[in-house]
């Protein structure tokens, strides 16, 4: 049916198996009705292609090949699109959740307006999607501008263009600044040129020649002056000779008179240290006889102490040896104790405790055992006996309990049959061998002897803690500490002793604060006495080195100052000192003289020289510096301007700057409106979906209930199914079961299917096989939706077709079979 | 006694024409430098000895030695000719040296005037030169004119470089609210001259019957009827009016195409700009800034568009401007071309209601206006698919 009413006869391939003959021939025809007209369409595909559109009420062939296919394309509404609308309600097997197919030209009605909002929906996602795709070339998706795109590549053309400007600038104000030193290099070099400069040279002749002059004037002067000089120089010489004589004649004369004082003096002080050397003697054997007064006193002071020290240690030591009798008494009381408590049985306040608990076992299973009885009533007969452990009973009421036993000789033994007696007793043997083997083990005979054993332990053990309190009272350090103790005393008392016993007697008594008096007063004058003698002896030392200091000055003299030579050699001095002076005035009335002529200073005139040339020097230098300087910044701008243009190169940069800055603000504003392109275009696409899928949703919630309890369902804006809501909880389409999502897209097209049916334009819906993957009931609901949906006030028409007999038996509705191709 | 000469101006040699590609601006580059070939050729064709230029020889006073001494070399193959050149704001004598390197060159015919005193151009004749040497002089230039000493009888011919009328008004002289440096557009007769050659100004000008702006010879910018010349001034004697003769000399057209749009009359407008261009030099050699204004349905602009990029390619450039200012008409039957009842619809509604949104800035409805247009051009792209 796809293939006939769908395709044209020319499509190619293996489209045309599905009506392949055996004869191999891929013809066929089909009738139908359109518009009240009753139609047979024949078609040959692949071999003998062919088609024919057929009245069938007049039998006149309409059209035929390409033509009938597009009658067949207008009848169907499929000219433009290959699925048009019955594609729209054609549903596969499999192919349910396709998107729903439209087709523009369908229907005029409410619900053709609406289809041509997805028709919108489409262009605007076209659209949208080119916005974002130029936009995308602009920015991205965070709005920055996408590196490789225009807008990025204008940006960073710009940054690189800015800072060659910047450079330009540079190089710019450089060459300018070349040109602005290079003009003021030229003033200056015509300024300097123009200056008139001849008598620079003249000037320099004059003061050369006036110099020259002035040094011979020097020259001359300068001779005087040094003949001046050396006449001064040797009368100073002749003056300071003479002088240096009279004074050797006062030095020989002092030193005279000099070692004649110190002789007598060196006498006086000899005399002076004898004497002080004789007192001192005296002293000193004083000294000594004092000092032995002294020590013997000392001794005798030492021997009392010692005899006072050894009356102390024989009082300690008795005191010593009478604590230790004590100790010894205690100690030995607590051996005694100590042997007392081994001898007891080994029992204490626990296991005496023990034993009275067993005896109070045993005596509560007695008294349980004796409470276990029993009545019995005994008739003898006539010569029977009976006997209760031994003792005979009579007829009569008998109790036994389980210790007793009654016994009838010859015929045997009552006992009482009580397990629980059995039990007590079992219990009571095992309480007795318990307490027997305890009081074995302790030693003693019963209950009371072990107690009797306890009592003396705690009687023992009180008296031991006494006597250590008193041990440690006597000996805190033990006996050990007090026997050392005893011969330390012992040892210093035999040392005292053998020291006093040693010692010499002596009675005599003296006054030992006299004595020291005596040796204090002797000391000091011993003192006095020694710094008077060093005082002489100093003096004596001093007296003998000026002697000496006499002597040597006067040997180190001229023998010429001697009494007897003196006079002659003063004589020769004063002579040769006044004819000196004679010369040495002729001398100097020469050089006054010669001063008038050397007024003008040679080193002024040196200096003014100087100057000129320097002057001369400074403007020439000054030239060729300016020459230089201009010849080089010429260089410099011409070798800038061989290179480039630094001003056009800058106003170039300039103008790229403005164009890019021109060009990124257009790229902008380009970017600003592709987003608010996307924006409304989203925008609008959202709202409209929203408007749009509603009257679907309405159609298609009761179907959508009857099949899936409590669902409904949101669309998307191609009525696609987009997710499931189940009882108000939200689920994707993704997790329902394959079969499940099928019958919701079947239930979504037969809702629009309703919608256009209610707008005047039915269409047919064809199932072919879409229901195979639901289950029974499922299947059974969808059914119940199909029947409801074909029937009413707007009912659909329904194809369905099925491979799967059996599960298409409970469809109802009208069940059409096809018959095999008529050979001929 | 009379003289026959070439006025000319503002060569600007030299100017990088920085916004255009690198092909098109070497193109405009080197043009400004052959027209000097083609202005002696029109001055060896109108019998003229003399060719005064008015000052921006150079665009700028430092170029490059192949732009400084190629142009003197063309100048030196006319023999005969004398060319006086003047110091503009462009190219002013200032430290830079420019004028030095010029003089340097040693060519006999190449007059550079550089300081503002008569020279006698032949027997008769004298010039009277107002040389920049300074770009913020201060001062009216010609001023000294007023009082230059000449024999009597002689011709006087003034040649400065400034402002006369201020380029952004239509205003002139001393009331234009230009500086002190604007040249009163009476010059020549209180300086009695016989002719006053003005350069500064780009576009021919005649300030009065003495007075004359030549504007270049080869245009550099988008001028309003300016096509590039030189004059060809003819003076009979002292005092006689001069008789001035335009020549065109340009190779490129730089046309301003002012395109107002009407609504229901985009086919005429096209028409227009289309004959324009066509009337000028080969559209190869013409520069177009076509600035629009008016209004225009949604399919008369991408018609006009389209013609506008179709004619792009053929001309050396195309610039248009004003599309903001262009009143977009959307009608009902635009919008259902675009979309019966979809969400394009709805999102062209919205952008068409906010570039009519008195509320939003400028800015803002400017680009609904660019949303609304680019979504106009999707479609238009669908329906040539």
């Amino acid at each position: 049916m796809q293939l006939f009413l769908l395709q044209g006869h020319t499509s190619w391939g293996k489209r045309g198996h599905p009506v392949k003959r055996d004869d191999g021939a891929t013809t066929g025809e089909i009738d139908f009705t359109h518009d009240g007209t009753a139609y047979r369409l024949i078609k040959t595909y692949q071999r003998g292609k062919d088609a024919q559109l057929i009245d069938r009420s007049t039998g006149a062939v309409l059209a035929k090949k390409g033509e009938a296919d597009e009658r067949m394309a207008a009848i169907m509404g499929t000219i433009d699109k290959a699925r048009g609308p019955s594609g729209l309600l054609w549903i596969e097997q499999g192919q349910s959740m396709d998107a729903v197919q439209d087709d523009d030209r369908l229907v005029a009605s409410k619900v053709e307006t609406e289809m041509s909002v997805l028709v919108g929906g489409d262009r605007a996602r076209d659209y949208l999607a080119r916005t974002e795709a130029a936009l995308g070339e602009l920015l991205t998706a965070t709005g920055r501008p996408r590196v490789g795109g225009p807008l990025k590549a204008a940006e960073d053309a710009l940054v690189r263009i800015e800072a060659d400007l910047l450079d330009a600038e540079r190089r710019r104000d450089q060459t300018r600044q070349i040109g602005r030193e290079l003009d003021r290099a030229r003033s200056a070099l015509a300024a300097l040129q123009a200056q008139d400069d001849t008598d620079a040279d003249v000037r320099i002749a004059a003061v050369r020649d006036e110099l020259d002059a002035a040094l011979t004037a020097r020259a001359h002067w300068e001779t005087a002056k040094a003949v001046q000089q050396r006449l001064q120089a040797e009368t100073e010489r002749a003056n300071d000779r003479l002088t240096r004589h009279l004074d050797h004649v006062r030095a020989y004369d002092d030193a005279a008179a000099g070692m004649a004082d110190e002789n007598a003096a060196i006498a006086s002080h000899e005399a002076r240290r004898n004497e002080l050397k004789a007192q001192q003697s005296r002293i000193d054997a004083d000294l000594r006889e004092l000092r032995q007064e002294q020590a013997r006193q000392v001794e005798r002071e030492a021997a009392k102490a010692r005899a006072n020290r050894l009356q102390e240690r024989q009082i300690a030591l008795e005191q010593l040896q009478a604590r230790l009798s004590s100790l010894d008494t205690t100690l030995a009381a607590r051996t005694e104790q100590i042997q007392a408590r081994d001898a007891l049985p080994e029992i204490d306040r626990d296991g005496l405790d023990q034993l009275g608990a067993l005896e109070a076992t045993i005596d509560r299973l007695d008294r349980a055992l004796s409470g276990v009885e029993v009545t019995l009533r005994l008739d003898l007969l006539p010569g029977a006996q009976a006997e209760i452990d031994g003792k005979p009973i009579i007829s009569g009421s008998v109790t036994l309990d389980a210790t007793t036993v009654l016994t009838l000789p010859g015929a045997g033994y009552i006992r009482l049959d009580a397990p629980e007696a059995d039990a007590l007793k079992i219990q009571r043997e095992t309480a007795r061998s318990d307490i027997e083997a305890r009081l074995h083990t302790i030693g003693v005979a019963d209950y009371a002897a072990a107690a009797d054993a306890v009592r003396r332990r705690v009687d023992i053990a009180s008296d031991l803690e006494s006597l250590e309190r008193e041990i440690a009272r006597i000996a805190p350090q033990g006996r050990d500490r007090l026997i050392d103790h005893q011969q330390v005393l012992e040892r210093d008392i035999a040392a005292l002793e053998t020291k006093l016993n040693d010692a010499e007697p002596d009675d005599c008594a003296t006054d030992p604060d006299r004595v020291a008096t005596d040796i204090a007063q002797q000391s000091a004058q011993r003192i006095v006495t020694e710094e008077a003698l060093q005082d002489v002896s100093g003096k004596l030392e001093g007296a003998r080195a000026r002697l000496d200091a006499h002597r040597r000055a006067m040997a180190a003299l001229p023998a010429d100052v001697a009494l007897d030579a003196r006079g002659a050699r003063q004589s020769e001095l004063a002579a040769s000192a006044a004819t000196a002076q004679a010369r040495l005035e002729t001398a100097q009335s020469d050089l006054e003289r010669l001063t008038d002529s050397v007024r003008t200073d040679p080193d002024i005139l040196k200096a003014s020289l100087n100057r000129l040339i320097q002057v001369r020097d400074n403007r020439a230098a000054e030239l060729e510096e300016l020459q230089r300087r201009v010849v080089e910044l010429q260089a410099r701008r011409s070798g800038v301007l061989d290179r480039s243009d630094p001003d056009t190169e800058a106003n170039a940069l300039m103008e790229q700057r403005d164009t890019l800055r021109e060009t990124i603000k257009r790229h902008r504003q380009r970017a600003g409106a592709l987003s608010l392109l996307r924006d409304t275009l989203t925008e609008a696409q959202l709202r409209l979906q929203a408007e749009y899928t509603a009257p679907v949703r309405r159609e298609l919630a009761p179907l959508l209930a009857r099949v899936i309890d409590g669902a409904d369902l949101s669309l998307s804006e191609t009525l696609g199914p987009q997710g499931l809501l189940r009882n108000g909880r939200d689920d994707t389409l993704d997790r329902l079961s394959g079969g499940t999502r099928e019958q919701i897209a079947i239930l979504t097209r037969l809702a629009f299917a309703r919608l256009l049916a209610r707008g005047g334009q039915p269409c047919p819906v064809i199932l072919d096989d879409a229901l195979v993957h639901a289950d029974d009931d499922r299947r059974a609901r969808m059914f119940d939706v199909l029947t409801y949906v074909g029937s009413g006030e707007d009912p659909l028409q329904l194809l369905y077709l099925s491979c799967h007999e059996r599960a298409a038996r409970e469809l109802g509705g009208h069940r059409l079979r096809f018959d095999s191709w008529p050979e001929n | 006694m009379g003289i026959r000469f070439i006025h000319t101006a503002d060569w600007q040699l030299g100017k990088a024409f920085a916004r255009f590609d690198p092909a098109l601006s070497g193109r405009l580059r080197a043009e400004r430098q052959d027209v000097i070939a083609r202005i002696g050729t029109a001055a060896r064709d109108a019998d003229c000895r003399h060719i005064l230029v008015a000052g921006d020889v150079w665009d700028t006073t430092l170029p490059g030695h192949d732009v400084l001494r190629q142009p003197l070399d063309i100048m030196a193959e006319f023999g005969e000719l004398i060319w006086w050149l003047l110091p503009g704001n462009h190219d002013r004598d200032d430290a830079d040296g420019l004028w030095d390197r010029v003089e340097a060159c040693g060519h006999d015919h190449i007059r550079p005037q550089r300081r503002a005193e008569p020279v006698e151009m032949e027997p008769g004749v004298w010039l009277l030169p107002a040389p920049w040497q300074r770009l913020h002089h201060g001062e009216d230039l010609t001023r000294w004119m007023d009082g230059a000493q000449t024999p009597d009888g002689a011709i006087r011919i003034g040649l400065a470089h400034g402002g006369i009328r201020s380029f952004g008004t239509n205003d002139a002289g001393k009331n234009s609210g230009e500086t002190d440096e604007i040249i009163p557009p009476d010059r020549a007769s209180t300086a009695q001259l016989d002719y006053l050659a003005l350069g500064d100004w780009h576009g021919r000008s005649s300030i009065n019957q003495r007075t004359h702006y030549s504007g270049t010879p080869e245009p550099d910018r988008h001028k309003v009827g300016d096509r590039g010349q030189i004059l060809c001034v003819e003076i009979a004697s002292a005092g006689r009016n001069p008789i001035v003769t335009d020549i065109a000399t340009a190779r490129f057209d730089w046309p301003v195409l002012t395109t107002p749009l009407r609504t229901g009359e985009i086919d005429e407008a096209i028409a227009a700009i289309r004959e324009r261009v066509d009337a000028g030099q080969a559209a190869r050699d013409t520069l177009v800034n076509i600035r629009v204004s008016g209004s225009a349905s949604v399919a008369e602009w991408a018609r006009f568009e389209q013609f506008v990029r179709e004619l792009s390619e053929r001309c050396a450039h195309l610039e248009m401007r004003g599309q903001d200012d262009v009143d977009l008409r959307i009608v009902a039957e635009d919008l259902d071309a675009l979309d019966a009842q979809g969400s394009v619809r709805a999102a062209a509604e919205t952008l068409d209601g906010m570039r009519q949104d008195p509320t939003l800035s400028q800015a803002q409805r400017i680009e609904a206006t660019d949303a609304l247009r680019q979504l106009f051009a999707f479609a238009a792209t669908d329906a040539a698919s």
